[in-house]
């Protein structure tokens, strides 16, 4: 059947048109339908999210004085796609030489391979190299691949922690540690004020050509990164150098296990100095010893031993029990309580006033007023002291010691824990209490952070000076200041560590060691003397804390060991504090050297 | 002359070409600005992006010699070098007598002028 020309044009027509409907439905579907999947299709395929990486904010001394910083260091990495095959050898003769790497173990590395969805194996677009490569390294590196036209190789940015100063302040700075959300501190200040130095990071959305590279035209959303705040201590680098050298003498000397310094001002709270031995290099962690990590002056506690006499004779005399010049009959150096006998370290007294039980540190002395006091008593003031609890430090890791309540004590607890026995102290404790005294009773909470500042400048947050509590009117700490200055003098027990120039208040502290196996360790003692001076105006409170010295011919009291040590750091920072001596106090200088028999101290 | 007679002049619509010349000609402008436009946007794009290359390369630069300064200039370092090179580098030189500046008159008294003559020589000599 012949079909005529017009039908045929018709179907013909008919036809095109449906093809065109369909085709036209599609892209009615593509356009409008399914618009919304394609644009997001569009977007994943050539958007790409970039993060801006925020620096982490430095750590300076009280004078600007850095003391951690961000050194800048590039990641290198290999795109071995793009390498010919005839340029992998040089490539990696010229990785290994800049790198410092075995040639054989670059080249292993660039031989990797990735395999396809298909299992074709490719050379793998993305080895690293080497990470925390300084930047003069990879200029070298980048200069000579140039010039030998060598392509694949990739820097990323990066950065490191850096401690200038090495193993000076270690436990105060601490360190940080890498992690998958950036870096994150660890220890010291870098852990307390991590949410302060941690920046955070911006992010940039922005679209890439088929190629992968950016076109920046095209970029979107942009919120920049914002850069760690930074973190201004109170330490002085200069008082903590002192500190550093006198106390490295002092290990050297007596060998102890170990050896605690914390400077602070009396007024403020203010930690000028803490020096911990054994210590560490904060560039080179890997292989030291958890010990030496530690900081001692806040997580590990001790017996105070005799500077806890200032406590409960600060406690009899606020509670009108004595007077500085009330007579305590110490028993000829021998009292029996609980069936327990009591020594006096420094040979028998007989009668002594409340003022000579401190100076001669008396413990039969210090004993009765603790029987005077009682338990309840004691108890209250010294936890009024600070002892059992933290001190609040701005320093992770705190401990608040051991003070066991009333109940829990012992018969003989009355007369043991006012010499500075069945306490645990932290030395930040004993410090802050003696600095408590220094500032005629007012308790200040120890500061070590300063003042926090962002990256352009403005003040986030500043540590004012933060008084705790009024522990003893200032009559009472005034008392004491008075007994304390003797104690500095020829007839007390720290007369090593008397300042020329300077009025000086001070207490020492021997207290024997715990054995491993329970009990008192014979021969084995901590010794410690805190102080300040001027006496009357104190500026400066230092306690020096010697654990299990080595003494050889030195006696092994707090007086002979720590105090010559207090004595050369007191010395040379009120030189560096501008502190003004007395000249008068100049004269004494040379006499308190001697004992009342004539044998140098 | 005869109404269906065939028009042997063929005028020009000049106004016609005009307007559709006009038309071409802001179509094709437009469309070279916008071409040229773009292009702009990348030029400055990519301008963008070599400065920004640019100032991080200066601000790595600073950082690794702020970074080198501390370093250098910390108190462990300089301890370092003092005991490594005592002579060359921290040599204690004794003040000599001729150093020393001393003040010749005696302290005014509150109320006068305070300035006082200064010698290094000494007030014995």
């Amino acid at each position: 059947m012949a079909v005529s020309s017009r039908k045929r044009a018709a179907y013909l027509g008919a036809f095109v048109a449906f093809g065109f409907t369909v085709f036209s439905l599609r892209l009615v579907e593509l356009q409008v339908a399914r618009a919304d999947h394609y644009k997001n299709l569009a977007i994943e395929k050539h958007s790409t999210q970039q993060t801006i990486y925020a620096r982490r904010g430095p750590i300076a001394d009280v004078n600007g004085v850095p003391l951690a910083s961000n050194e800048p260091v590039k990641t290198v990495v290999i795109d071995a796609s793009v390498i010919k095959p005839n340029h992998l050898d040089v490539m990696a003769e010229v990785l290994s030489r800049h790198l410092e790497l075995p040639l054989a173990q670059v080249k292993l590395k660039l031989a990797r391979q990735k395999q396809s969805t298909e299992g074709k194996r490719t050379p793998s677009p993305y080895i690293v190299i080497k990470k925390e490569v300084a930047e003069q390294v990879a200029e070298a590196l980048k200069d000579e691949v140039n010039k030998r036209n060598l392509r694949g190789l990739v820097f990323e940015q990066d950065s490191v922690r850096v401690y200038p100063n090495g193993s000076m302040l270690c436990h105060v700075v601490g360190f940080v540690s890498r992690q998958e959300a950036g870096l994150k501190g660890v220890e010291g200040v870098e852990r307390s004020m991590d949410d302060f130095l941690n920046g955070h990071n911006g992010v940039r959305f922005t679209e890439r050509d088929r190629t992968g590279r950016e076109i920046p035209a095209f970029r979107h959303l942009e919120r920049p990164a914002r850069d760690g705040a930074s973190v201004r201590l109170t330490v002085d680098m200069v008082l903590q150098d002192i500190v550093e050298n006198e106390m490295d003498v002092a290990v050297k000397q007596f060998r102890p296990k170990m050896a605690t310094c914390i400077l602070m001002r009396p007024a403020t709270g203010e930690i000028l100095a803490m020096v911990n031995r054994p210590h560490y290099n904060l560039n080179q962690r890997d292989g030291v010893a958890d010990e030496a990590r530690k900081n001692r002056a806040i997580m590990d506690m001790v017996e105070p031993g005799s500077t806890f006499k200032v406590v409960t004779t600060a406690a009899a005399l606020d509670n009108k029990l004595v007077r500085p010049d009330t007579s305590i009959y110490c028993e000829r150096g021998h009292f029996s309580y609980g069936g327990n006998i009591l020594h006096d370290s420094h040979g028998g007294y007989g009668d002594l006033t409340v003022n000579d039980v401190i100076v001669k540190s008396s413990n039969i002395g210090v004993a009765k007023m603790g029987l005077m006091l009682g338990d309840q008593r004691l108890y209250e003031y010294i936890r009024r002291f600070g002892f059992g609890e933290r001190t609040g430090v701005q320093l992770p890791g705190e401990i608040g010691g051991i003070v066991h309540p009333p109940h829990r004590w012992s018969k003989i607890s009355i007369t043991h824990i006012p010499m500075g026995h069945e306490v645990g102290a932290t030395p930040m404790q004993v410090v802050s209490a003696l600095c408590t005294i220094a500032n005629r009773g007012k308790m200040m909470m120890p500061q070590i952070v300063s003042s926090i500042t962002a990256p352009g400048g403005e003040t986030v947050a500043t540590y004012p000076p933060v008084e705790i509590r009024q522990v003893v009117p200032p009559e009472v700490a005034e008392s004491l200041v008075t007994a304390l200055k003797e104690v500095v003098s020829k007839k007390g027990t720290a007369a090593l560590a008397h300042v020329p120039g300077f009025s000086v208040a001070g207490k020492t502290g021997t207290a024997k060691k715990t054995s491993p196996n329970g009990g008192y360790w014979d021969g084995h003692y901590v010794v410690s003397f805190a102080g300040f001076l001027p006496a009357d105006k104190p500026e400066l409170c230092a306690l020096v804390l010697i654990d299990d010295p080595v003494p050889g011919s030195t006696p092994n009291y707090g007086g002979y060991i720590a105090a010559p040590v207090f004595s050369r750091i007191a010395q040379r920072a009120a030189r560096h504090l501008n502190l003004t001596p007395n000249p008068e106090l100049m004269k004494v200088a040379g006499a308190l050297a001697k004992n009342d028999d004539g044998r140098n101290r | 002359m005869s109404s269906n007679r065939r028009r042997n002049a063929n005028l020009l619509p000049v106004a016609k070409i005009l307007l559709i010349g006009m038309l071409l000609l802001t179509v094709g402008g437009g469309a070279l600005f916008y071409v040229n436009a773009k292009n702009e946007v990348h030029r400055n794009g990519q301008l963008k992006k070599n400065l920004e290359r640019e100032l991080l390369a200066l601000e790595t630069k600073d950082e690794v010699i702020l970074s080198r300064i501390a370093k250098l200039s910390s108190f462990d370092s300089l301890r370092k070098r003092q005991q490594q090179d005592r002579e060359v580098f921290a040599k204690l030189i004794p003040v000599s007598d001729n150093m020393v500046v001393r003040l010749q008159d005696k302290a005014p008294a509150a109320g006068e002028p305070q300035v006082r003559t200064v010698s290094n020589l000494h007030p014995a000599r």
